[in-house]
């Protein structure tokens, strides 16, 4: 510890001769020297000069030395208080140590002793000084760590404000949680929606949320299906819950860390009803409006029947007549269905209801429902399929996949002309596909129609294909039954005549769980 | 043109008139006595009155509803053995097991022509 400047005593003292003593050996010994009669001059010095020691007389004539004592109030100050006492008087001494004096002297004590007590006393002063420093220093130190984290969670609280304010602002429910399904995060909408508060159900199990209240069954049958989809690639393809009157389209993504780490999941609940409703209204509308057409066709053709057994071979004009009439009636079977599948297809809230079937059965029962139409025009149809086992699909959809597909190869055929169908199991990305390979030999298709007539409405524009009938809605079903099953559809012209059609539709022996739900957020 | 009359009967229930009226009018021609009823009620009292041998029976009907006309025929020990074909919306694939499952014989789908019309008869006869 280097010594910066002389230490300065404050000899506080009355008596003359004693003053002179002490000076001496304070002066032989490189110390500053200050003379204090009472407390006032005390203060006045402590004013100006930055004393280190103090020796008091504890026995002053005019002045009460204890309470000087008692007022320099030592702990407090980074001096130390050695007190002056005369022989016998261990009394005041004691009391003196009492009141923080750090040691006492005898005015009659030798010069050594003297100077070895003052220097123990100035060691112990520069001890109090450093300590107060380093004291400081940590405090500071504290202080600042402190203002840091404070900082550091005022930034934290804004962004978790932040964030619920985004969560909260952004449509629908949230559910965040991990990958244990233990629940991280709600937002104020998913509260609403499950009527449970977020401090409830953090930490909680997702199921907890649902379970034992309304959503219960309709909640399990929404994440099942929204599992079994992940046969096929999931994407944000929602799937609807339906909770008392409500819809909801219900989405799950992964949650990704930056290395592509999962750490969780977000389900989002959006509110669809009002879509839904008006939705419903127009299928009702459309359904209604198809459906009100069955019975006045069939009084049509009903009577145009009747009226050819009644007058047929009298007059030629009149047959021509009527069987013009039965050619443009007739079509309208087919294009009623049509309406009707385009409408149930388009719904949102299309959900698969998987079956077990035999494949091949099922393709011969599609068979039959055109071999009228095959017959007329002499086409045989031959199917040859690999399949074994039954397969796990949507029978309903899976036919308005196929059944187009099969009355165009039977209508574009040629006369006595052959559909050869072929069932295979093929592994394409680690997944299991029916294959479903549709030869004809017909017409065949423009190269340049090839890619567009899977477009709504679109249809060949051949004379001879025109007269066949239909509005081409054929083609729009077998591509959006397709887009449900996730399947896909690929046709190409025949080298000699007609065209392939070839139909890929995932299928699942085993329906799995969900593995990944999606898109990194 | 000769026209030979069956003795099998075939009832008609449709609430809609005119559907009734020209299917008995194909029936005839198809060789079968048709008999027309225009309602579930009357439906159910021609079975009873005519004993038909089949029986073609519209399901949407307002009023006495379709599956109650078949609940109530397949019920009675005098009804049940009577063939019914219903007619559907051709919203079924699986038509025929869907109608087996409602307790009908067969369906056939709305608009329908006279083929269709004798070959499900022909079956069920």
């Amino acid at each position: 510890m280097k010594k910066q400047e002389l230490e300065t005593i404050l000899i506080v003292e009355d008596n003359l001769e004693n003053i002179k003593f002490l000076s001496k050996i304070l002066v032989a010994n490189n110390f500053n020297i200050l003379v204090a009669r009472n407390f006032k001059d005390i203060l006045n010095m402590l004013g100006i000069y930055s004393i280190d020691l103090f020796l008091l007389n504890i026995n002053l004539l005019n002045t009460d030395g204890f309470k000087i004592l008692k007022d320099l109030d030592v702990k407090k100050h980074d001096y130390e208080v050695i007190i002056l006492t005369d022989l016998e008087d261990i009394n005041s001494a004691k009391k003196a140590m009492e009141l923080g004096a750090f040691g006492y002297l005898k005015m009659l004590d030798q010069k050594d002793k003297i100077l070895e007590s003052i220097k123990e006393a100035l060691v112990f002063v520069e001890f109090k000084k450093s300590r107060k420093i380093r004291i400081a220093n940590q405090k500071e130190e504290l202080d600042k760590n402190q203002k840091e984290l404070e900082k550091a969670l005022k930034i934290v609280e804004y962004k978790k404000y932040h964030l619920e304010s985004i969560m909260d602002s952004i449509d629908g429910a949230f559910v965040i949680v991990d990958n244990e399904n233990t629940i991280m995060m709600m937002n104020k909408h998913s509260e609403k929606l499950f009527q449970k508060k977020s401090y409830e159900c953090i930490g909680k199990h997702f199921n907890d949320l649902y379970k034992d209240t309304s959503f219960d069954t309709a909640m399990q049958d929404c994440l099942n299906s929204l599992s079994n989809n992940s046969v096929n690639n999931i994407s944000s393809l929602g799937r609807l819950l339906r909770e008392k009157s409500h819809y909801y389209l219900v989405k799950n993504k992964l949650m990704k860390v930056g290395d592509g780490k999962i750490i969780g999941r977000i389900y989002q609940f959006i509110d669809r009803t009002e879509e839904i409703a008006s939705e419903n209204i127009k299928n009702s509308f459309f359904s209604i409006v198809a459906h009100e057409f069955r019975t006045p066709i069939t009084v049509l053709l009903n009577y145009i029947s009747v009226l050819q057994y009644l007058v047929k071979g009298q007059d030629k004009k009149v047959d021509d007549i009527l069987q013009d009439m039965s050619n443009v009636v007739s079509p309208f079977k087919g294009v009623i269905d049509n309406i009707i599948n385009v409408v149930n297809l388009s719904r949102s809230d299309v959900n698969l209801s998987l079956k077990e079937i035999d494949i091949e059965q099922f393709i011969n029962s599609q068979i039959e429902l055109i071999r009228k139409y095959a017959t007329e025009k002499q086409i045989t149809i031959a199917v040859k399929s690999e399949f074994k086992n039954k397969i796990i699909i949507d029978p309903k959809i899976l036919s308005t996949a196929i059944f187009p597909v099969l009355k165009n190869a039977v209508d574009f055929n040629s006369l006595n002309g052959t559909i050869d169908v072929f069932l295979n199991e093929i592994y394409k990305d680690n997944k299991t596909y029916l294959e479903i390979l549709f030869i004809d030999e017909g017409v065949g298709i423009p190269e340049e129609k090839l890619n567009s007539i899977f477009s709504e409405f679109t249809q060949i524009e051949n004379h001879m294909i025109r007269e066949q009938g239909g509005l081409g809605l054929g083609l729009f079903i077998v591509n959006k039954s397709l887009e449900i099953l996730k399947g896909s559809i690929k046709v190409t012209n025949n080298s000699n005549k007609g065209v392939c059609v070839k139909l890929h539709i995932p299928i699942s022996i085993n329906i799995e769980k969900i593995t990944d739900g999606g898109n990194s957020v | 043109m000769e026209v030979i009359v069956s003795e099998k009967k075939i009832l008609v229930i449709d609430d809609e008139k005119l559907l009734v009226k020209s299917t008995v009018m194909v029936l005839g021609f198809l060789g079968y006595t048709g008999i027309e009823a225009i309602g579930g009620a009357e439906g159910l009292e021609k079975v009873i009155s005519e004993s038909p041998d089949l029986i073609l029976l519209d399901i949407m009907m307002p009023g006495m509803d379709g599956w109650e006309v078949l609940k109530n025929l397949k019920e009675k020990e005098l009804t049940k053995r009577i063939p019914v074909v219903i007619f559907t919306a051709k919203e079924y694939s699986d038509g025929i097991s869907y109608a087996k499952s409602r307790g009908a014989e067969d369906y056939i789908a709305k608009p329908f022509e006279p083929n269709d019309l004798l070959d499900v008869i022909a079956r069920n006869l």
